[in-house]
């Protein structure tokens, strides 16, 4: 199996599904490329708003995305997502730590899966969805034209260089699934640490971005969302809890859209020192995050927000 | 898009699929296949997955999505071990099952 032919595989899957999406490939590029989406994806998209570019991938970046697509549907002109930057678990060049991180426990079907589902709904949007490398020339490029106010970034292995990290004015900023305040769980192993604890409950992370890894500083944390099943044992299956862990992650994007758009509109760039997110979480969602694990086995749909949250 | 061929003395489905399946028509070819699986569970007793043998037919298709390859994954699912089957593709499908890793799960001719 060649490279080559994984790379095939996206533009058969993703680009022929829809006339009119184009795949660009740049010269310094080792894998991946740029998708365009097709005019008629792009015809309805506003163009106001703090715009927001998305590092994601997997089914925790896809919530993200699909959180943060409705609430631009929802609040026309505060938000606007403007790109898409995934990894590319399917090309066996792409350096993304693919053995260390979560990627690792999930067969190539359900990779393919995963990973289409989430440039097909960037593309949906509207907007250009960027599956290469990021330290190089042409990335650089076109995140300038992108011209992001913010950056969001939910499990994506490449590390992010300082052009990146320096541009948006509003701020860089990283999900993580553990509590980084007490150096829990960073890295690309979050449940290996809840194992290792022996952990009843955690916590997500929402801090800066930094070129050191799940170092920066943290902006907030979810409530606790419990990690182990009816029986009170934490499930063998990773892929179990990092779906529980799910849940909380459309509240989190949520507030933070909500913070920034709030500073955008009052013209207050800078990064967001603080988010209280356990003030602003309802009850209810609470205590739903401390419900059990309920199945044993990983759900075979992708998850998605809960709407609720929009009122 | 997709016509169901039953033979219940065989229990065996055949799923004729014809034309483009890229997402937008398995929006609806999803529901469909989901219903007729439903279907065949009510009509037996107490087992959580058909009895029936499922084949994909793939002679008259000329695109497939990656909704279709979910499609694949949650029949594979809902099928007993060994009972679903993707057959008459054409060279070049036959090669995106093998790309995609679905030839390492299920039966792809």
């Amino acid at each position: 199996m060649t490279n080559l032919e994984n790379e095939k595989l996206v533009n058969y899957l993703v680009v022929l599904d829809k006339p009119g999406r184009r795949l660009f490939t740049e010269e310094d590029t080792r894998w991946g490329g740029l998708i365009q989406p097709a005019p008629s994806e792009v015809q309805n998209k506003s163009n106001d708003g703090l715009r927001i570019v998305l590092f994601g991938s997997w089914e925790f970046g896809y919530l993200v995305l699909e959180t943060l697509k409705e609430y631009e549907r929802r609040f026309p002109g505060k938000v606007n997502l403007v790109g898409l930057v995934t990894d590319n678990p399917l090309n066996p060049d792409a350096r993304i730590s693919l053995k260390k991180r979560v990627w690792q426990f999930i067969d190539l079907p359900f990779r393919v899966f995963d990973e289409t589902f989430i440039i097909e709904s960037g593309l949906r949007h509207g907007i250009p969805v960027y599956t290469g490398e990021i330290k190089i020339e042409s990335f650089c490029r076109m995140m300038e034209q992108w011209n992001p106010d913010a950056i969001l970034v939910c499990v994506f292995g490449q590390i992010i260089n300082s052009f990146t990290i320096n541009l948006p004015p509003f701020g860089i900023y990283n999900f993580h699934p553990s509590d980084l305040t007490k150096n829990l769980g960073a890295g690309p192993a979050p449940y290996e640490d809840l194992v290792t604890r022996n952990a009843g409950t955690t916590v997500w992370s929402l801090h800066h971005v930094s070129e050191e890894v799940d170092s920066g500083h943290v902006v907030g944390q979810s409530p606790p969302v419990n990690v182990r099943n009816t029986k009170g044992i934490l499930p063998g299956n990773s892929l179990v809890v990092y779906q529980k862990l799910a849940e909380a992650l459309p509240q989190l994007t949520f507030f933070l859209a909500e913070e920034l758009s709030r500073r955008f509109e009052m013209n207050q760039p800078g990064p967001i020192d603080h988010i209280d997110f356990n003030s602003l979480i309802s009850d209810e969602v609470k205590q739903k995050l401390m419900q059990p694990v309920i199945p044993d086995i990983p759900a075979e749909t992708l998850p998605m927000p809960d709407l609720s949250i929009f009122g | 898009m997709i016509n169901f061929e039953h033979y219940s003395r065989e229990k065996h489905l055949i799923c004729k699929f014809s034309g483009r399946l890229d997402t937008q028509n398995c929006i609806t070819l999803s529901e469909e296949i989901n219903n007729k699986i439903q279907e065949l569970m009510q009509a037996q007793s107490e087992k959580d997955k058909p009895e029936e043998k499922i084949d994909f037919d793939m002679t008259d298709v000329t695109y497939i999505s990656s909704s279709f390859i979910r499609i694949c994954l949650i029949t594979f699912n809902q099928s007993q071990k060994g009972n679903f089957a993707i057959i008459n593709c054409d060279p070049f499908l036959k090669k995106t099952f093998k790309i995609a890793g679905l030839d390492d799960l299920l039966i792809v001719s």
